[in-house]
């Protein structure tokens, strides 16, 4: 019985606490000069710009619950979902550089969505960077029984028929699109872009054999293909997976420059102090060298990053531009 | 036999005094959560996750999965007593339940629905026991011309759902057709009637408009009624339980309602939301008095609350079998598991039998534990009822703005809920009815996302819908509605089923 009081009284504990942070949350941003002495000395709100649930959320979670142990402050999980990630990464980009208002930012809020739609911020310069914990490679993954064996007979069979080929993906813009779209451009070839609206509608007309391949992100994959349902024929990155020995890269296949991968980094308000977002990075490395953390990053096929800032401020300029080309040559736009 | 010793090793995870517990919790804490207005599963589910951590992730999921039935549960007590439907699928329980409620038999509405949801429980349980791998493939022969036909089905289907006009009813439809065109274009990711406000890019959350036209709209009528016509919301409550007759027609709709919601539960998306539509519509045509139905026919009741949950059960069996999330709930528990270090995906049922089965088998007993559970709450709720109206609908007001407001934790969505107040209002005085209005919205971005990517798929040949075989029967299925609808030589039969006002 001791187990289930704690367990109710540590519900208790947490609901009031949400109620608490529900209502005041706003007020709280008020109150944030006061706080002074030593940072943390109140709990740090992290933004996702996702709905709960999916690998973002996930991830950020993850990441949060293990730096709020070394912090010795609570770390809530804010989910800002909506206009491709537009809406949460402008909450952050215009809170108090004070430290207690984090991104979970990455692949779309700092490269892609802006450069599709109307931003409100500037996607590195409204930011400071902490760190990036990981990066998902993609996998280009078919139906079990497809003809597809490599990457030689997708882009053989694009070429035979253009256009008949038909590659999904979770949305304009998202990663999978984008890697659909950088390897068409580099093996010349014509393929059919099928967007759904996110969920997982696409992967169900892939094992159903409508769709022919998928540039999947490798967080997505990797179960379905631990679980024989999909056949994965590639991977990006410079080496193979660790999980898929037996799948060669992009790179092995004739494509060195293909290069598409989703990454997640940990992003303050640009202006923040440097000692505080030295403190909050030296935390994410020591939670980046966690060997459970480790492991749950490999197991939904993320590759742990090192959670160093200025690694960070170099990546992300690189892909905003990789981008912004890509959009541009391939004439992606919004509006 | 293999089922009975699956479901063996389940019922030992299952009914060990802990999970047993966590499973009561979860459904304590889930109708608590539902029944608070606007407070769905999701929020409370985000909210919980970090205490789960630290428990054992057969026990999180248990509790999780009850968390979501007791929402569920819950969500249908709001939409028969005060008509706040939280979910997509308990706006058709708000039809006749509310009415119900309205005459004093709310007892008996929340008792049906409690009765039937938990026989539809125990079906959906057995069916995702003993046919999930058959109805999995269910799932992948629906490509985007069966979506489309099946929605089309359902939009047609729509215009029954109304008790007064037939004209006012298309008028709502087409109206929710056009708010649904409020998001961010699938092919193109240009954003649509926008108006550069990033809330309006993946359109308006549906809660927003039930809370607004439902709830806020019928709050705003009874407050322009008389103070002695409306202080006490209802004067004299009879009947807790339901009676013989109630019984005799409750119970085959409530059996045709759990067959529909097993088989189109598996759908991911729109499954429990179009079983229970379907379900309705089905039973108000079966029915000999139709023009019974929204003004608190029994039937209306049980046979979408029995689709739902039986559609709740079944909507396990993609993520159970494959690893796919068909909601956001089931997201989140994928999301729970991985931080419980279990890697999700087709590979649990061998490699974690106790904990695949032990939740399977849950369902179950957290299902049962839900009936104990409200069957003697319904007095505590009908009490409710009797609450002066003054202080009745502040509450409503509170609750159902906070739940507003978790949707996606902004403000915005309680402003537009705040402007659909007024609407519904409008809608309220002039008799327009708000279920079609709500069935096209949730409808008309689904079947236009599925259209044009059949049409993709097909390279833009139409046939396609023809052609295969599933799509052709259902899009016959709405040309046969379309022409009962219709045809004048068979008004007669139509007056029958929409009991035309005018």
């Amino acid at each position: 019985m001791k187990a289930v009081t704690s367990l109710q009284s540590s519900q208790r504990r947490n609901v009031a606490k949400m109620l608490l942070v529900a209502g005041i949350a706003s007020i709280g941003c008020m109150f944030s000069a006061n706080a002074a002495d030593v940072y943390p000395s109140k709990p740090i709100t992290l933004v996702v710009p996702y709905p709960a649930g999916g690998a973002n959320d996930m991830l950020g979670r993850l990441i949060g619950q293990k730096m709020s142990e070394g912090l010795k402050q609570q770390i809530i999980i804010d989910n800002r979902p909506g206009a491709g990630t537009l809406i949460g990464a402008t909450v952050v980009a215009k809170a108090p550089a004070d430290g207690y208002t984090l991104l979970v930012g990455g692949f779309a809020s700092n490269s892609v969505s802006p450069l599709l739609f109307k931003a409100e911020y500037d996607p590195i310069k409204d930011f400071e960077p902490i760190g990036m914990f990981g990066t998902a490679p993609t996998v280009l993954i078919t139906y079990p029984n497809s003809p597809y064996k490599t990457i030689k007979d997708v882009v053989d069979a694009a070429k035979k028929k253009p256009g008949e080929v038909m590659y999904g993906s979770s949305g304009n813009g998202s990663p999978l699109h984008m890697s659909g779209e950088m390897f068409t451009s580099q093996a010349g070839v014509n393929m059919t872009h099928v967007p759904y609206k996110g969920g997982s509608a696409h992967i169900l007309d892939l094992i159903g054999g409508r769709l022919d391949v998928i540039f999947d992100t490798s967080t997505n994959s990797t179960p379905l293909i631990k679980g024989g349902k999909v056949r994965p024929i590639a991977v990006s990155g410079p080496s193979r997976l660790p999980d898929f020995p037996n799948v060669p890269t992009f790179a092995e296949s004739g494509y060195p420059n293909f290069a598409v991968n989703g990454w997640y980094a940990l992003y303050a308000p640009a202006k923040t102090p440097k000692d505080i977002t030295n403190r909050l990075s030296a935390e994410l490395q020591k939670v980046l060298k966690m060997p459970d953390v480790i492991e749950k990053l490999r197991g939904v096929g993320v590759t742990p990053g090192t959670g160093e800032a200025p690694e960070l401020a170099k990546y992300a300029p690189s892909e905003l531009e990789k981008y912004r080309k890509l959009i541009k040559d391939a004439n992606i736009k919004a509006d | 036999m293999d089922l009975f010793h699956n479901l063996y090793i389940g019922f030992q995870t299952a009914l060990t005094f802990a999970n047993l517990w966590y499973a009561f919790m979860g459904c304590v804490l889930g109708t608590l959560i539902g029944v608070l207005p606007g407070l769905g599963p999701i929020a409370t589910i985000a909210m919980l996750l970090p205490t789960m951590y630290s428990l054992q992730p057969t026990s999180a999921l248990i509790m999780l999965a009850g968390i979501y039935y007791g929402a569920q549960y819950g969500g249908s007590t709001t939409a028969i007593l005060i008509n706040v439907p939280g979910e997509a699928s308990s706006v058709v329980t708000a039809l006749d339940g509310y009415q119900m409620a309205r005459k004093g038999r709310a007892g008996t509405a929340l008792a049906t629905s409690a009765l039937g949801s938990f026989f539809a429980g125990t079906v959906g349980t057995l069916v995702v026991a003993a046919f999930a791998p058959a109805l999995t493939s269910l799932a992948f022969e629906f490509g985007a011309p069966e979506y489309f036909a099946l929605m089309f089905l359902g939009l047609i289907g729509a215009v029954v759902l109304a008790s007064g006009s037939l004209v006012k009813a298309l008028a709502m439809v087409v109206l929710g057709l056009l708010l649904g065109q409020i998001n961010t274009d699938v092919q193109t990711a240009v954003p649509r009637f926008s108006f550069n406000i990033p809330e309006l890019m993946d359109g308006i959350n549906f809660v927003v408009i039930a809370m607004g036209v439902f709830s806020f709209g019928e709050i705003i009528a009874n407050l322009g009624k008389s103070a002695e016509h409306r202080e006490v919301f209802v004067k004299k409550v009879t009947g807790l339980w339901p009676t013989k007759k109630d019984f005799k027609d409750a119970s085959p709709a409530a059996v045709r309602g759990t067959l529909l919601g097993c088989l189109l539960g598996v759908l991911p998306g729109a499954g429990p939301m179009l079983a229970s539509f379907t379900s309705y519509a089905v039973e108000k045509k079966l029915s000999k008095h139709p023009e019974e139905f929204g003004k608190g026919a029994i039937q209306g009741v049980a046979a979408p609350e029995a689709a739902n949950n039986a559609g709740a059960q079944t909507s396990f069996i993609p993520m159970l079998t494959l690893g796919i999330p068909t909601s956001a709930v089931m997201a989140l528990m994928i999301g729970a598991m991985t931080i419980m270090g279990i890697q999700p995906g087709p590979t649990v049922m061998t490699s974690n039998p106790t904990l695949f089965w032990g939740l399977i088998c849950s369902m179950w007993v957290g299902n049962f534990m839900l009936v104990i559970l409200n069957l003697p709450l319904i007095g505590i709720w009908v009490k409710l009822l009797t609450v002066p109206y003054r202080f009745l609908f502040p509450a409503i007001m509170a609750f159902c703005a906070i739940g507003v407001y978790t949707l996606s934790n902004n403000t915005f969505d309680v402003y537009c809920a705040a402007a659909f107040a007024v609407f519904g209002f409008l809608t309220h005085k002039f008799g327009f009815e708000a279920a079609p209005l709500i069935l096209g919205f949730i409808l008309g971005p689904m079947m236009e996302e599925n259209l044009r990517r059949a049409l993709l798929m097909a390279r833009g040949d139409w046939s396609v819908f023809v052609t295969r075989p599933i799509s052709a029967v259902m899009l016959l299925l709405a040309l046969v509605m379309m022409i009962v609808i219709a045809l004048p030589s068979i008004s007669k039969k139509r007056q029958e089923a929409f009991v035309d006002e005018e």
